[in-house]
C-alpha cells in the first residue's frame, strides 16, 4: 500500500516538475523593432532627399536603388558604420532613437 | 602497339628489386653526396640529382609493372608456382617459363592502375568476402606505392572509382565479433588514402590545368547507391586535411541527403537481433560504424570542406536544418520484442538504447563558422554559414518549443555566438532580412554575418538553456568591455562597440527572463558569470594589440579580438582563482566588471598615457588596486577620446546592464 502511494507521489512530482520546465515558444518579435525599422528607413530616405548625408558615405551603397531606401541586411550593415556620424546636429543613432519614439507620429523637418 | 621482346620474368623481378635497392640508397644519400662534393669543391653540377632520382622511382615503377605483367603471362601459359614433378613427393617450385611482353605498353604504371582496378573489380563482382580478400591482398601495397603516381591513380580510379568506392559492403564480416578483419582494414585503409590523394591532384600546367578526378568521375563516387561503403572510406581513410575539400563537401551532401531520404546509412545487420543483449550490441556497432558521422568528421577536420556545405547561399540553409536537429542518435529498437507476453501483451514501444552521434555534428557546425576573418572566399562562405546555422536554430526552435537541442550541438551554438559577438550585436536591432556581406558594404572590410532580429532570438532560445550558460555568455560579453572600447576608439569608421553589445545583451537577458528560473539558479548564473571575468582578468583583459591602427587589418583584428572564444577549460582551474571569487565583495566585483575594462581599452587604443612610474599599470596590464581606484577618481572628468573617463564608464555599465 505505501509503495503505491509512493509511486503515486513520484508520479505527481514528475508531471509537476515537466511542468516547471516547461517554456512557452519565444514571443512575436515586439512593436518596438518594428517602428524602429521603419523609423529607420524613413530618417535615411529624409536625409537623402535632402542631399545631407556626403556623396561618399552612399558611394556604392546597394541598399540604395535610385534614390531609394530599401530595408535590407545592407541598410544594417551601412547604419551601424555611421551610428555616431553627425548628420545636421545629430547622430545618426539620435535620429534613429527620435523616430522611433515619436513613430507613427515621425515627419520629416526638412 | 610497341615492342614485343621475350623475358624471363624470374629476372626480370631480381632486376627491378635491385633498381630499387639502387633507388633507395641514392634518395637516402643523394644529399649528403652533394654536401660532400660541395664541401670539396668540386665542379660537377648535382643540380639535377634530385630529378634523376625522382625518375628512378618512376622507372622502379615500371619495372615493377612490367614484372607483374610478365607473371601473369606465364601463369595464362599454364604455369604455377608450384608444381608437381615426377619422382619427387610433394609439390616443388618452378621458375615461370619466358614470356614475349609489350615493353612499352606494359611499362606504365598507369597500365598496372588499369589491371589492379580489373582485379578489384572482379574481386568485388563475386560478393564472397573471403575470396575477395584473398584477390585484394596486394593491392595495398600497389596503391601506397603509387600514391603520387598520377598515371597510375588516374588509371585506377577511372577504371574502378564507383565500384571500389562501395568496397566495404562486400568486406565486411557476416559474423564475428569485428566488422571488418584486419586485412579488410587495411584494404579500405590504403583504398581511402589513395581516393584522398587522387582527390587532390591535378594535370595538366597552366590555363590547361583541371583536376585529375573529373567532375563525372567524382559524381560517379560521391553520388553511388550506396552512402555507407563511402562512409567507410572516409572513416579509414586520412586525416580530413588529406582530402580535396570539394570532394569531400560533395559526399557530405550525399550522405545527409540520403539520411534525409530515409536510405540505408547504416552497416549491414547480421540477422535479427535474438536477445535484448544482441539489439544493444547492434546499436553499438551502428555507432562505431555511423558512415554519416565519419564523413562529417573528416570534413570538419578539413574546414574549408564544411564551408562549402553550409556556406552556399543557394543550399546552405537545407543542409544547416539537417543538422541542427536532435535526431542525431542511433534509431534504437523495440524493447517489446525480448519481454515475455505477461509484462508487455503486444504493441510497440517507445525505442530504447539509442546511442548519441551528435560529437561530429557539433564539431561540422564549429568548422563551418571558423574561417579566418577577411575578405576572402573562405571568410565568405564562413559568414554564410553563420547566417545559415542561425535560420536553421530560429527554425528548430519554432518548430520544436518544447525540444532541446543535443548537447553537443548547442555547445556548437554557443562557439558560433561567441565568434561573432561583433557581427550578432550590429544585427539585432532591425528586422529588415539575413545575409552575408562585407562591413558597410566595402570590398576592403571583412565578411560579416547579418541575421533579423527574430532568427536571433530562436537562436538563443535553444543554444542557452541553463543558468550557468546564460552567466557564462554575459561573462564572456562583459569580458569584451575592455576590446569594445578600444574598438570603439580604432575603428575608423563611426560605429558604437559598447553599445551594440549593450543591445546583444538585452537580448540574451529578454531569452533568460522567459525561463523564469528560481532564485537559486540565479546564483549559479553568477557564479559562472564571475568566473569567466576572473579567468579572463587573470589572463589579462581583451587581446587587441594595433600595429596599423588605420590599416586594412584593422577591422578584422578588432572583430578577431571582439570574438576570440574565451569558453575554454581554463574556466574553473585553481584554488587562487576561487579564492579570490570567494573574497570578493560587491564593490570589489563591480571594479572587476566595469572600471578595469574601460581603462584596459582607453590604454590599449593609446588614448590614455599614464606617467611611466604608475604603479596600476604593468606592462601595458591594468592591475585593479587602491593606486587604481586613486587614479580613476582624480580623472573622473578627463576627456579621453572624445568623451569623459566618467561617460566611457557609464556607457559600458549601461551596455552590460549592471547600473546599480
Amino acid at each position: 500500500m505505501t509503495t503505491t502511494r509512493l509511486a503515486v507521489l513520484a508520479m505527481c512530482a514528475l508531471v509537476l516538475l515537466s511542468a516547471c520546465t516547461e517554456r512557452k515558444p519565444p514571443p512575436p518579435v515586439n512593436d518596438e523593432v518594428k517602428k524602429r525599422d521603419a523609423a529607420l528607413v524613413a530618417v535615411v530616405q529624409c536625409l537623402v532627399d535632402h542631399d545631407r548625408i556626403p556623396a561618399a558615405h552612399l558611394e556604392h551603397q546597394p541598399w540604395l536603388k535610385g534614390e531609394k531606401v530599401q530595408p535590407s541586411a545592407e541598410l544594417v550593415t551601412w547604419r551601424s558604420d555611421h551610428e555616431e556620424t553627425v548628420y545636421e546636429g545629430k547622430t545618426l543613432q539620435a535620429w534613429e532613437d527620435e523616430a522611433t519614439a515619436a513613430w507613427p507620429g515621425w515627419r520629416c523637418p526638412f | 602497339m610497341g615492342e614485343f621482346v621475350g623475358v624471363d620474368p624470374e629476372n626480370l623481378k631480381e632486376l627491378t628489386k635491385r633498381l630499387e635497392h639502387l633507388h633507395d640508397l641514392l634518395a637516402r644519400q643523394g644529399p649528403a653526396i652533394h654536401q660532400k662534393m660541395q664541401k670539396w669543391g668540386s665542379e660537377l653540377s648535382f643540380a639535377s640529382l634530385s630529378r634523376l632520382i625522382a625518375a628512378a622511382l618512376d622507372d622502379v615503377r615500371d619495372m615493377d609493372a612490367r614484372t607483374t605483367r610478365a607473371y601473369e603471362l606465364a601463369r595464362e601459359q599454364g604455369w604455377s608456382v608450384m608444381t608437381r614433378a615426377p619422382g619427387v613427393l610433394g609439390p616443388v617450385f618452378t621458375r615461370p617459363p619466358v614470356v614475349r611482353l609489350d615493353w612499352e605498353a606494359t611499362g606504365w604504371s598507369g597500365d598496372q592502375g588499369r589491371r589492379d582496378a580489373e582485379a578489384l573489380t572482379a574481386a568485388l563482382a563475386a560478393k564472397d568476402p573471403e575470396a575477395a580478400r584473398a584477390a585484394l591482398s596486394t593491392l595495398p601495397e600497389h596503391l601506397e606505392r603509387h600514391l603520387a603516381d598520377k598515371d597510375y591513380q588516374a588509371a585506377f580510379w577511372a577504371g574502378a572509382g564507383p565500384l571500389a568506392v562501395q568496397a566495404a559492403r562486400t568486406l565486411y564480416n557476416r559474423t564475428g565479433p569485428a566488422l571488418f578483419s584486419a586485412e579488410s582494414v587495411g584494404i579500405l585503409r590504403a583504398l581511402g588514402a589513395s581516393l584522398a590523394a587522387a582527390s587532390r591532384m591535378r594535370v595538366g600546367t597552366g590555363k590547361e590545368s583541371r583536376p585529375l578526378l573529373s567532375t563525372a568521375a567524382r559524381d560517379a563516387m560521391t553520388r553511388g547507391s550506396d552512402p555507407w561503403s563511402a562512409g567507410m572510406l572516409a572513416k579509414y581513410g586520412p586525416d580530413g586535411r588529406s582530402w580535396d575539400p570539394r570532394l569531400l563537401a560533395d559526399l557530405t551532401r550525399t550522405m545527409l541527403d540520403a539520411r534525409a531520404a530515409g536510405k540505408t546509412i547504416w552497416p549491414p545487420a547480421r540477422g535479427e537481433a535474438e536477445t535484448d543483449t544482441g539489439a544493444t550490441r547492434h546499436q553499438r556497432l551502428m555507432a562505431e560504424f555511423d558512415a554519416v558521422g565519419a564523413v562529417l568528421r573528416r570534413a570538419a577536420e578539413n574546414g574549408v570542406a564544411a564551408r562549402h556545405v553550409l556556406g552556399d547561399p543557394a543550399t546552405g540553409l537545407r543542409y544547416a536544418r539537417m543538422l541542427v536537429s536532435d535526431s542525431w542518435h542511433t534509431p534504437g529498437y523495440d524493447p517489446g520484442r525480448f519481454l515475455s507476453s505477461y509484462v508487455h501483451p503486444g504493441g510497440a514501444l517507445p525505442p530504447v538504447g539509442r546511442v548519441d552521434l551528435s560529437t561530429p555534428v557539433g564539431a561540422f557546425l564549429k568548422a563551418a563558422v571558423s574561417a579566418e576573418r577577411g575578405t576572402s572566399a573562405d571568410a565568405e562562405e564562413s559568414a554564410w554559414s553563420v547566417v545559415h546555422i542561425v535560420q536553421a536554430t530560429a527554425d528548430f526552435a519554432r518548430l520544436h518549443p518544447q525540444t532541446v537541442l543535443p548537447n553537443q550541438v548547442r555547445q556548437a551554438l554557443i562557439y558560433v555566438a561567441g565568434r561573432h559577438l561583433p557581427d550578432f550585436a550590429q544585427s539585432v536591432n532591425h528586422d529588415f532580412a539575413s545575409g552575408a556581406l562585407q562591413q558597410g558594404n566595402k570590398p576592403s572590410n571583412p565578411w560579416v554575418a547579418i541575421n533579423k532580429l527574430d532568427e536571433l532570438e530562436g537562436f538563443f532560445m535553444q543554444a542557452l538553456q541553463k543558468p550557468e550558460e546564460f552567466g557564462v555568455f554575459k561573462g564572456l560579453m562583459a569580458s569584451r568591455v575592455s576590446t569594445a572600447v578600444a574598438a570603439t576608439i580604432q575603428d575608423p569608421s563611426d560605429r558604437n562597440y559598447l553599445r551594440e553589445m549593450g543591445g546583444l545583451f538585452g537580448l540574451i537577458q529578454r531569452v533568460e527572463n522567459t525561463h523564469h528560473f528560481e532564485k537559486e539558479l540565479r546564483a549559479d548564473e553568477e557564479a559562472a558569470r564571475d568566473q569567466v571575468l576572473l579567468a579572463t582578468a587573470s589572463g589579462g583583459f581583451g587581446a587587441l594589440s594595433f600595429s596599423n591602427p588605420f590599416g586594412p587589418g584593422t577591422m578584422a583584428e578588432i572583430m578577431t579580438a571582439l570574438a576570440t572564444p574565451a569558453l575554454n577549460d581554463t574556466l574553473d582551474t585553481g584554488h587562487a582563482l576561487k579564492a579570490l571569487k570567494a573574497d570578493m565583495d560587491a564593490s570589489r566585483r563591480q571594479v572587476f566588471q566595469v572600471e578595469v575594462p574601460v581603462v584596459q581599452g582607453l590604454l590599449d587604443a593609446g588614448a590614455v598615457h599614464p606617467p611611466p612610474d604608475a604603479p596600476w599599470v604593468r606592462g601595458g596590464r591594468v592591475i585593479p588596486d587602491a593606486a587604481l581606484v586613486d587614479w580613476i577618481s582624480l580623472h573622473a572628468d578627463t576627456r579621453y577620446a572624445g568623451k569623459t573617463l566618467t561617460d566611457w564608464i557609464t556607457d559600458a555599465q549601461t551596455a552590460m546592464r549592471m547600473q546599480q
